[in-house]
C-alpha cells in the first residue's frame, strides 16, 4: 500500500492537533494542551475513481508538529521526507494567516517537490466567511487548494485530508510503496 | 543474530528493534513494543514502519546508514499517548547495526517521558512557552550536526575516562572510525593524559598533548578540558576540546627561521664594515662626538657633511645606536644609487599596478624604517620630485605610496649626509631651499683627516688590528718613520683611503712591523688640486713613486710589480699606457698616449 508522510504545520494553537484528532479519531475537545515534540498518527484513505494503480488506497502518516515560529534544525528534521503538508491558520487571528507563507516556504525549502494544502481553521467562528488567503500563496505552484475547516464541527476536515490523499494516489510518481 | 550488549550500552538505550534493509524486523527486545505507535505490529517479519510510522519518508536516510554514508537518523520527542491517556514520550533513533555482509539496522528507543512532561507542564504555564519548548527540545541530531561541523576535535569521556562520544573532526584527525573509539580509555588517544579519573579544576586551560593517530603518528594537539557536572566537579564526565597544532607549529617554525635570518642579515650589516668603531683622539673629533651624543637622544633631523671617505655613514650608525630607536631598523638609502624613475617607489613604496612592472605591492624604505631611522646618504643626488615628498615626510611624517591614495603615517628619524655643497646646489636650482632648511636643523661636520693628523696613527693601528684578525696576519707594530709618513700625508680620500692603504700595505708586508715602504703613499704636489686630478694622473704618479723607491726594479721580490700587487707584464703594459718610460735619469712620464 502507498504510504505518504504529511506534516501539519502552522502557528501555535491554530488547531493542528484538533484537525488530526477530528480526522483520525472523529472527536474534538475544548481543552487546549499544546503539543510538545511531535505526535504521529496513521489514517487509511480508500481509493477514489481514477486511482486505478492503487486499489488499496493510501496510508497517510500524519505528523502533528508543535506550532510556532521555530524554523530550527529540529523542525527541519521533522519535516524531512514529507510529501505534503497541511498549513493551518486560525481565521480569528490574522497574524496566523500572515504566517502561512513563512511556514509554506520553510516546508518547500526542505521538500522542494512537496505539495501544500491550506486550511483556514475555526471557520465556525468566521460567520461572514470574509477571511481570505494572501494572493502570494494562492498563486504558489505547490499549493493545491485552500479549505475552510472546523475541527469543532468537522466541516471541511475530511475534505482537506482526502483531497491530499487523492492527489498522492493520482500523482503517484514518487510515493512510498510498501 | 543477537544484539551485542556493548552496542546498546554505548548508546544508553535499553530497548531496540533490529531490522534489515527491506525494513523487515529481525529481532525485538522485551519491551520495545511498548514504545511503538502500533505495538501489535512490532514482531519479527513485519515491516518496521507499521509499528514505527515515523520511519515513513526516511527510507533513503536508513539505506544511507546501512551503507555507512550516514551516521544516524532520529526523531525526537514522539508523543505515543492518546490525548487523554497517561503521557508517554519516546526518542527513536536508527544506527548501523551489528553484522557484516547483509547490513542490519538498529532502532533504539529511549523513554523521555519525565523530561517531556516537565516541558509540557512549563509550556502550559509559561508565557514564553514557545521559546521554552524550542530551547528544550533541540534534537540530538541537531546537536550532533553542530558538533560534526566543528573543525576542532571533541571527545567526551565518562568520569572514569572512558570515551563515550567523539565528533567527526576527532575521527578525521586520528584516522579512527567513530565506533572504534567509543568505549576506549582516553589514554588510548592521549597517552599523556593521567590514567583513571581525569583531573578536576582544569576548566578551560589549554594543555599541549600528543594525540595518537591510527597511522602511529603523534599529533601535537592543544586540549582544553571541561568537567560535565556541577562547577569543577566531574559528575557526568569530561569534555575534551582539541585543536590540531601541526599547521601552527609549521608556521611558527617558518616565522622564527625568517626572524633569525633577518636578524643575522642585520648583524652582518652592522659588523661587516671595515672598522665599525669610530676612533679618534683629536679635539675636532671630540667636539663632533660630544655633539653627536647629545643629538642622538633626540629625534632631531641631522645633516652630516664631510668630504668623501670621512665615515659619514659610521656617524649616522652611531647616532642610531645611541638613540632610543636602537632596537628598530636603521635603513640606509644611497640616493645616488637609486634607479632613476624608481626613486619615489623605492623610498615610499608603491601599490600593485601603480606603474608598468609594479606587479605586487611594495613597502618603501620609509615604511620599513617605521619606529627607526632612515639614513639618506648622498642626499644631494635626490631628484627634485622626491625632494618634495621627502619635505612632506619631514614636516608631517606622512606620505602616500606611489599609486596609493591612503596617507601612511610613519615615525621615522631622518639622518642625511652629503659631501656636496648643498647651498651651492640651492643656488643652481638642483636642491630645494626649504628642504635644506628642514635638514639643516642640526648639522654635523665630519672633519677631513688632514685636519686631525693625530687621529691618523690611531686609525692606522685600528685598521691594522681589524685586518689582522680578518686575514690571520700578525703585524704587531708600525715603525716611527711610517707613523711620520702617515701623519704627513694629506689623505684626500680620508679614512677610507687610510683603510685601503693599510690593507694594501699588510699584503705587501712580510714581517711583523709595518714600514713606510709598504705604504706606497704618493704625496701629490698640491693636495687640493689632487682631488680634481684625473685617475690616470694619480695612478701615474703612484707608479713613478713606487718605481723610484724600488730603484727601477720591476720584477722580483723587491720589485715594483710585487709591491703594487701586479704581475710584471701588467705593470709594464700599464706603464706604457700611462706614458712612463725609462730614461737615463730614471723614469719619466711624457704625455699620455691617446
Ligand atoms: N472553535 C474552534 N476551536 C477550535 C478549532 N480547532 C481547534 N480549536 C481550539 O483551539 C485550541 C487549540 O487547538 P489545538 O488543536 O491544540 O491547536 P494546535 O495548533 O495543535 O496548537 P499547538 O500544538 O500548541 O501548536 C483548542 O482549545 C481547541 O479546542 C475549531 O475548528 N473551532
Ligand atoms: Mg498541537
Amino acid at each position: 500500500m502507498m504510504l505518504a508522510k504529511v506534516c501539519i504545520i502552522g502557528e501555535m494553537s491554530v488547531g493542528k492537533t484538533s484537525l488530526v484528532r477530528r480526522f483520525v479519531d472523529r472527536s474534538f475537545s475544548d481543552a487546549y494542551l499544546t503539543t510538545v515534540g511531535v505526535k504521529i498518527s496513521k489514517k487509511h484513505v480508500p481509493p477514489h475513481e481514477g486511482a486505478g494503480d492503487h486499489p488499496d488506497g493510501i496510508q497517510l502518516v500524519l505528523w502533528d508538529l508543535e506550532g510556532g515560529e521555530s524554523f530550527s534544525d529540529m523542525t527541519t528534521s521533522y519535516l524531512q521526507g514529507a510529501r505534503g503538508a497541511i498549513v493551518v491558520a486560525d481565521v480569528t487571528r490574522p497574524q496566523t494567516i500572515d504566517a502561512l507563507e513563512r511556514h509554506a516556504l520553510h516546508f518547500l525549502r526542505i521538500n522542494p517537490h512537496g505539495v501544500l494544502l491550506l486550511a483556514l481553521n475555526k471557520s465556525d467562528m468566521d460567520h461572514d466567511q470574509g477571511v481570505l488567503v494572501p494572493a502570494s500563496l494562492r498563486t504558489m505552484d505547490a499549493v493545491l487548494s485552500t479549505f475552510r475547516t472546523s475541527a469543532l464541527s468537522g466541516d471541511g476536515v475530511d475534505g482537506a485530508f482526502v483531497a491530499l490523499a487523492h492527489h498522492f494516489l493520482t500523482d503517484s510518481g514518487n510515493g512510498n510503496v510498501a | 543474530m543477537a544484539m551485542s550488549p556493548e552496542h546498546l550500552l554505548a548508546r544508553g538505550s535499553a530497548e531496540f528493534v533490529l531490522f534489515d534493509t527491506h525494513f523487515c524486523i529481525r529481532e525485538v527486545s522485551a519491551h520495545a513494543a511498548r514504545f511503538a505507535a502500533e505495538p501489535s505490529a512490532v514482531v519479527p517479519d513485519r515491516d518496521v514502519r507499521d509499528g514505527f510510522p515515523e520511519l515513513v519518508g526516511a527510507e533513503e536516510a536508513l539505506l544511507e546508514i546501512a551503507r555507512g554514508a550516514r551516521r544516524s537518523f532520529g526523531v525526537r520527542s514522539i508523543a505515543r499517548h492518546a490525548p487523554d491517556a497517561a503521557p508517554l514520550y519516546v526518542d527513536v533513533r536508527i544506527h548501523p547495526g551489528p553484522g557484516i555482509g547483509d547490513p542490519l539496522l538498529v532502532l533504539t528507543l529511549d523513554d523521555v517521558t519525565p523530561w517531556m512532561v516537565d516541558i509540557q507542564r512549563k509550556a502550559q504555564t509559561s508565557n514564553d512557552a514557545l521559546l521554552l519548548i524550542q530551547a528544550m527540545t533541540a534534537s540530538k541530531e541537531y546537536i550532533e550536526n553542530i558538533l560534526d561541523a566543528m573543525a576542532d576535535m571533541l571527545i567526551v569521556t565518562s568520569p572514569e575516562g572512558t570515551i563515550s562520544a567523539v565528533n567527526r573532526a576527532a575521527s578525521v584527525l586520528t584516522g579512527y572510525a567513530i565506533p572504534d573509539l567509543i568505549g576506549k580509555p582516553i589514554t588510548f588517544l592521549l597517552p599523556d593524559e593521567p590514567a583513571g579519573a581525569p583531573a578536576t579544576g582544569v576548566h578551560g586551560v589549554p594543555v599541549e598533548r600528543r594525540c595518537r593517530s591510527q597511522q602511529g603518528e603523534m599529533i601535537p594537539v592543544s586540549f582544553t578540558r571541561a568537567p560535565l557536572g556541577a562547577g569543577e566537579q566531574v559528575i557526568h564526565g569530561v569534555v575534551f576540546l582539541g585543536r590540531d597544532l601541526r599547521e601552527q607549529k609549521r608556521a611558527e617554525e617558518r616565522i622564527s627561521r625568517l626572524e633569525s635570518e633577518n636578524l643575522s642579515l642585520q648583524e652582518a650589516l652592522q659588523t661587516n664594515l671595515p672598522g665599525t668603531a669610530i676612533v679618534w683622539s683629536s679635539s675636532s673629533m671630540g667636539t663632533l662626538m660630544r655633539d653627536l651624543g647629545k643629538v642622538a637622544l633626540t629625534d632631531t633631523t641631522v645633516l652630516i657633511t664631510g668630504e668623501t671617505g670621512t665615515g659619514k655613514e659610521l656617524i649616522a650608525r652611531e647616532i642610531h645606536r645611541l638613540s632610543g630607536r636602537k632596537d628598530a631598523l636603521l635603513v640606509t638609502v644611497n640616493c645616488a644609487a637609486l634607479p632613476a624613475g624608481l626613486v619615489e617607489s623605492e623610498l615610499f613604496g608603491h601599490e600593485k599596478g601603480a606603474f608598468t612592472g609594479a606587479l605586487a605591492k611594495r613597502i618603501g624604505r620609509f615604511e620599513l624604517a617605521d619606529g627607526g631611522t632612515v639614513f639618506l646618504d648622498e642626499i644631494g643626488e635626490l631628484p627634485l620630485p622626491a625632494q618634495a615628498t621627502l619635505l612632506r615626510v619631514l614636516q608631517e611624517q606622512t606620505f602616500e605610496r606611489v599609486g596609493g591614495t591612503d596617507a601612511i603615517s610613519v615615525n621615522v628619524r631622518v639622518i642625511a649626509a652629503t659631501n656636496r655643497d648643498l647651498k651651492e646646489q640651492v643656488k643652481n636650482g638642483t636642491f630645494r631651499d626649504d628642504l635644506l632648511f628642514r635638514l639643516n636643523v642640526f648639522p654635523l661636520r665630519v672633519p677631513p683627516l688632514r685636519e686631525r693628523p693625530d687621529d691618523v696613527p690611531l686609525l692606522a693601528r685600528h685598521f691594522l688590528s681589524t685586518f689582522s684578525r680578518r686575514t690571520n696576519r700578525t703585524i704587531t707594530s708600525i715603525d716611527p718613520e711610517t707613523v711620520r709618513a702617515l701623519r704627513g700625508y694629506s689623505w684626500p680620500g680620508n679614512v677610507r683611503e687610510l683603510a685601503n692603504v693599510v690593507e694594501r700595505a699588510m699584503i705587501v708586508c712580510e714581517g711583523t712591523t709595518l714600514e713606510a715602504g709598504h705604504l706606497g703613499l704618493v704625496e701629490p704636489a698640491r693636495p687640493r688640486e689632487d682631488l680634481s686630478a684625473s685617475f690616470d694622473e694619480v695612478a701615474r704618479r703612484h707608479l713613478l713613486q713606487t718605481l723610484e723607491e724600488c730603484g727601477g726594479v720591476i720584477e722580483g721580490a723587491g720589485g715594483a710589480a710585487a709591491r703594487l700587487g701586479l704581475k710584471p707584464a701588467t705593470l709594464r703594459s700599464r706603464m706604457k699606457k700611462l706614458g712612463i718610460t725609462r730614461g737615463k735619469a730614471g723614469f719619466t712620464s711624457g704625455p699620455i698616449p691617446g
